[in-house]
């Protein structure tokens, strides 16, 4: 035993993909290495397949065109904003830069795609997963490209889209540059035919200037305003059924509530969830970990409120209850005092004062009432006797 | 005490050193049992394993930039699943020279990964990792985090055959006491009838003539609740060597003063009495 055991690689033993990342250190913060260890599978060495297929063309590291800023993977630095002297200008730059480089990175993500998915449908039916030693072809996809076995059929799927609405132009597919967006649009062009898809992806774009890329969003809208797609039942909208309170407090909780609801959609979304977890799985983790953590806390501050506020209602109860039971015991005291009153008058009198009055003495048995309970509990029953 | 059928004579112990709460010295237990029982005459190899992500077991003994964590031996491998058993052997690292005898599956962050895990077994997987790799002169030291129902606290109390709760006499000894209790009650019930308490023990405690009355209460409270667990006749003081031995990286018994010594002591009648119960 000991450290001839633990040679790297001679040992059943593997390094958990996660092993290299700290999880109390944000993911943006973690080496670069780390991450890409941690997004390794553990098996993906072993099973002696290189980790890029090498039949794929090489992914394009800059945004097509060869002429905007960041071809050849240049730097923003301070000097590129040393000539531009009004803010208006800095401005303007910083938004075609960063319109340059979201739109680059999108048609790189789509080109990327595009040719994943070809290869992932050729290797898929010729069932070539079979001479790497998996039986499972999306298994084998997952573990070529560190994605989820689900996003193996979403990756071949988008490119399949991607295939479909070329014929649009690239007028129309220059919009389309998120996976989101192409599904809608793939989806009235099945329905309803190109030019259908074409008006849609215009009308959608024309409506926000200051977005010409339409999101997914924005053009499930707008394809049910053109009567392109039947609505779909929607999730999050629904309102909160409790009435809106006016006490302060109650209004705040009520925000809390109806904010909940919205923020649910996010994981009812399968869709949405699924893109973020091939995303970014480590960061969807932290902070779906951090979300449970708060809710865990949150539910525990819930329970203890919930208890608190329900032991006020029945202390009210209580309180009510016990009110009339003394009002009916000094009631029904004063009438017996009265009766020993009328008795003693007609001139029967008694050996003993019960002075005090007898329904005092109920209140020794009620919680709270101590000042009262100096009267002795025998009285009573002396009262009534 | 809930006693399995497996406990006869000879027995493989796996010493759990455990409370829900930080800082009562746990960590420094699980590090003075391993140092005590290295040079005990009836064990022959201490095996021990830190469950904590902090790693301050790990970095007492020394251990740094080991191939292989506890969280590697704890992560299941949904895709290309690896039977644990007998895993540790492959985990354990020899602890460096001046802890000859001791063997170490060290802890690093990234166990705080397994503490989210939701896969199948996890609690089984350093028991079963244990499995035809203790042996029944060995003696296994388990540290565990604090943290309350957490997975790892599962996984050590799963794996170890008797638990050790060291009890600062204050509200943070007392809780963790109380909390550390109740899951062992849990796991008794569920994954780990055989489980036992050794003791509950007074630990780091300031070695005053005139005990201030706060431990005093919280002394009596432990007796009274747990008058089958507690003993003070178990009490570790506390003493700087303590700490020193932690920041020098070297086993407390390598301590030569009165003081270190008395820790030393310490800790070597509460193994005494692990290795009795
Ligand atoms: N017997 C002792 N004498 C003095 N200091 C001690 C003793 N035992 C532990 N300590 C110190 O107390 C602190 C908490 O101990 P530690 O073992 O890390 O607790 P835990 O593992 O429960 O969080 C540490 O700083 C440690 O060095
Ligand atoms: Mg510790």
């Amino acid at each position: 035993m000991g450290n001839n055991f633990v040679q790297k690689g001679a040992s059943r033993l593997r390094k958990a993909p996660d092993a290299a990342v700290d999880p109390a250190v944000p993911a943006e913060l973690q080496g670069g290495a780390a991450a890409k260890k941690a997004a390794a599978p553990a098996g993906a060495a072993k099973a002696g397949v290189p980790a890029k297929a090498t039949a794929a063309p090489a992914p394009a590291a800059e945004p097509q065109g060869g002429t905007g800023f960041f071809v050849n993977r240049r730097v923003v630095t301070p000097q590129d904003f040393e000539g531009i002297a009004s803010k208006k200008d800095q401005l303007r730059h910083i938004e075609s830069l960063l319109e340059e480089i979201d739109a680059g990175h999108r048609h790189v993500e789509s080109y990327v795609n595009l040719n994943k998915g070809i290869l992932l449908e050729y290797a898929q039916a010729n069932e070539l997963h079979l001479e790497a030693g998996y039986a499972n072809f999306a298994t084998w996809a997952a573990d070529r490209l560190s994605i989820d076995d689900t996003y193996v059929f979403e990756l071949i799927n988008d490119s399949r889209r991607i295939r479909l609405l070329e014929p649009l132009g690239a007028a129309i597919t220059d919009l389309l540059i998120r996976a989101s967006a192409r599904k809608t649009v793939v989806d009235v062009l099945a329905a309803k035919g190109p030019e259908a898809a074409k008006q849609l992806v215009t009308t959608a774009a024309a409506k926000n200037s200051k977005r010409p890329r339409p999101t997914q969003a924005a053009l499930q809208q707008t394809a049910r305003e053109l009567g392109f797609l039947t609505d779909r039942k929607e999730l999050g909208n629904s309102e909160s059924a409790l009435p809106v309170p006016t006490h302060a407090a109650a209004k705040r909780i009520h925000a809390v509530s109806t904010s909940l609801l919205a923020k649910n959609a996010t994981f009812t979304d399968a869709d949405a969830l699924r893109r973020a977890i091939t995303a970014a799985p480590e960061d969807v983790t932290a902070q779906l970990d951090a979300l449970a953590d708060l809710l865990a806390q949150s539910a525990k501050g819930l329970a203890a409120a919930r208890k608190k506020a329900q032991a006020a209602i029945d202390k009210k109860a209580a309180d009510a209850k016990a009110a009339a039971e003394r009002a009916e015991q000094r009631r029904l005291s004063r009438e017996a005092a009265e009766k020993e009153r009328a008795a003693k008058a007609a001139g029967e009198a008694a050996a003993e004062g019960a002075g005090t009055p007898g329904g005092n003495d109920v209140q020794v048995s009620l919680p709270g009432q101590a000042g009262e309970a100096e009267v002795p509990a025998a009285t009573f029953s002396d009262a009534s006797a | 005490m809930a006693r399995g059928p497996d406990m006869t004579a000879k027995k493989k112990r796996v010493i759990a050193s455990y409370s829900e709460k930080g800082g009562v010295g746990k960590s420094a237990l699980a590090a003075g049992l391993a140092a005590v029982a290295r040079r005990h005459k009836k064990v022959r190899r201490v095996l021990a394993g830190d469950l904590d992500p902090r790693g301050t077991f790990t970095a007492e003994v020394g251990i740094t930039e080991p191939a292989f964590t506890m969280n590697d031996l704890l992560f299941n491998d949904t895709r290309n699943p690896v039977s644990p058993r007998g895993l540790a052997a492959e985990a354990l690292i020899a602890a460096p020279e001046a802890w000859s005898g001791l063997y170490m599956i060290p802890a690093d962050r990234s166990l705080a990964h397994r503490e989210t895990d939701a896969t199948t077994g996890l609690e089984m997987r350093l028991r079963l990792s244990f499995e035809g790799v203790i042996e029944e002169d060995d003696l296994g030291v388990l540290d565990l985090p604090p943290r309350a129902g957490g997975k790892l606290v599962s996984a050590g109390l799963v794996a170890a055959t008797d638990v050790v709760i060291p009890a600062t006499l204050d509200e943070d000894g007392r809780i963790g006491t109380d909390e550390a209790m109740a899951t062992i009650k849990l796991v008794q019930d569920t994954f780990n009838p055989g489980l036992r308490v050794v003791a509950i023990v007074p630990s780091i405690v300031p070695p005053s003539k005139y005990p201030r009355r706060l431990a005093a209460e919280i002394a009596k409270y432990l007796a009274d609740t747990y008058p089958d667990y507690y003993r003070e006749d178990l009490t570790i003081p506390e003493y700087q060597e303590r700490r020193e031995a932690r920041f020098a990286c070297l086993p407390i018994t390598s301590s030569t003063s009165d003081h270190g010594l008395a820790v030393v002591a310490a800790y070597d009648r509460i193994l005494t009495a692990s290795l009795n119960s």
